[in-house]
């Protein structure tokens, strides 16, 4: 049997064959019918739910190669170009940041890319920090109101700012640290788990340390994420990577798992306040799991340095809309306009695709 | 290093196999649900038309489900009582993929039993209760 008819690449194709047919059907439906007096034409909705479904798939694809949730490329992207209300698309942004996360889940747990195990762990910390954000992110608007939240973000920014700098520097040492002794909490949790890594064609079994820093950590990261309401992952790799010394491939592979287990527990605030609209989210949801899916195919055979330039491309972004949002809430520069953070995102993306060009023609 | 390819720990399997599935249910019935939606706009808890509208006018999600539906009641109500519908067939397909951790963890706390690892019992059931307490609106912000 070929093997576009067996798992994973079956569901897959189902699902597109699935988008097809459904995408066609409401472009017969909505050519039949008039629009109702008052409503959108329904042209215009069929061209919203495409749309909204490419845009999706292309967004999870890329934030599954890098470990991060989409929610961090889609809610600037709707607050800044649809006139969409901040709580729906919050609550659809999060949908975005978990479920490219729970379709990737079966792929990386299945090859033992994973550590479920640790996930679980962490997400005892990250469940709890998320409310413990969302909370304080209400106590700092009400007692230190906006020059409070430029300050949090202001050191958020510079926080990726350092990540960047060590992941740009730390090179090959990042991507597969040599954890020699395990402390005890990490011991009694017996985390331990060798995987196949096809790019490498090799067992990896990697050691990991200082679990009891890393869930301090994962508590810090979740109250940044209850706080500011937006997906983790990009802080959630590098702090496993550099506090616990989990390589780089595994780093993400957990960090995908854990937004999907976590944002379950996130997202339901948002939705009982009626922040989800069905037939809006719909597409996004749908092109989050294509996405994930084929996002987390690729994962798993690619090697670990073209995650790593990725992920700094992606912090290098957040780092820049963090620093310039929190100057610009303390009136010290003008919020910089979208033609400028295109170019920003622009010259970030080249800089990662140099580098992952020029890491592909180094023979290993 | 070495070169024997281990399998990954069963527990890794039942929770990814799981939370695969089920996603990917979820996201069928994402497929499906607005078709429906869409062919027959009336036989919805709000008409597609109206509430694209008023999505992109900038109302707030709970200002759109009053102007439409009537009223914003707890949340599970509205796809139990609409689930025969296009929204609410998709309401419901993404209430099982958000609480997907919830029905994954409870088949992987038994084989974490089985395996003799209580510490991880504790953990997956205070993440259960978590998704538990979060789902039914018994936490909430704001």
């Amino acid at each position: 049997m070929s093997k576009w008819l067996k798992p994973p690449w079956l569901e897959l194709n189902i699902m597109l064959a699935l988008a097809v047919i459904t995408y066609l059907v409401i472009l017969a439906a909505v050519m039949a019918m008039p629009t109702p007096e008052g409503g959108m034409a329904g042209g215009v909705i069929w061209g919203w739910l495409v749309g909204f479904f490419v845009i999706s798939t292309l967004i999870a694809l890329v934030a599954t190669i890098g470990g991060i949730g989409g929610g961090v490329l889609f809610t600037p992207f709707i607050l800044a170009f649809t006139p969409i209300d901040s709580l729906i698309a919050r609550g659809t942004g999060l949908i975005v940041a978990m479920f490219s996360g729970l379709m990737a889940t079966g792929p990386v747990c299945r090859s033992g890319l994973a550590n479920v195990k640790m996930c679980i762990f962490l997400c005892v910390a990250f469940g709890v920090a998320c409310f413990g954000g969302a909370l304080g992110a209400v106590v700092v608007a009400e007692h230190l109101g906006e020059f409070g939240e430029a300050a949090v973000r202001m050191l958020l920014g510079l926080v990726i700012g350092g990540l960047i700098l060590y992941f740009i520097f730390g090179g090959k040492r990042i991507e597969w640290p040599d954890v020699k002794v395990s402390d005890k909490i990490t011991q009694y949790l017996q985390l331990r788990q060798p995987f196949y890594e096809p790019s490498l064609k090799k067992v990896v079994d990697y050691g990991l340390t200082r679990m009891g820093w890393l869930f301090c950590g994962i508590l810090f990261v979740g109250m940044g994420s209850g706080f500011f309401g937006m997906g983790a992952g990009w802080a959630i790799v590098p702090f496993q990577n550099v506090i616990a010394g989990t390589p780089l491939k595994v780093a993400a592979a957990n960090s995908v798992v854990l937004l999907g287990m976590g944002d379950c527990v996130a997202v339901w605030p948002y939705f009982m306040m009626g922040a989800l609209i069905p037939i809006l989210a719909a597409p996004w949801l749908a092109g989050q799991v294509v996405g994930g899916l084929l996002g987390a195919l690729v994962l798993v055979q690619i090697k670990a340095g073209f995650v790593r330039w990725l992920l700094i491309g992606l912090m290098g972004f957040s780092c820049w809309g963090l620093i310039t949002r929190a100057l610009s809430m303390w009136n010290v520069i003008e919020r910089p306009p979208h033609w400028m953070n295109g170019l920003v995102l622009l010259i970030l993306l080249t800089f990662v695709m140099i580098n992952i060009v020029r890491e592909y023609r180094l023979k290993d | 290093m070495n070169e024997d390819r281990p399998i990954a720990p069963e527990w890794n399997r039942v929770y990814g196999e799981i939370v695969y599935w089920i996603t990917f249910v979820a996201c069928l019935i994402c497929f499906i649900g607005p078709m429906f939606s869409m062919l027959f706009p009336e036989n919805n808890a709000m008409n597609p038309y109206f509430t694209y509208a008023l999505v992109f006018e900038g109302m707030t999600g709970s200002d759109i489900w009053i102007a439409l539906y009537g009223e914003w009641p707890w949340f599970h109500y509205v796809w139990w009582n609409n689930f025969f519908t296009g929204d609410g067939f998709t309401m419901f397909g993404v209430a099982l993929g958000t609480t997907v951790a919830l029905w994954a963890l409870i088949p992987t706390m038994f084989v974490f039993a089985r395996h003799k690892l209580p510490q991880y019992v504790l953990f997956s059931a205070i993440v259960c209760f978590m998704v538990v307490l979060a789902a039914s609106g018994i936490i909430r912000i704001g």
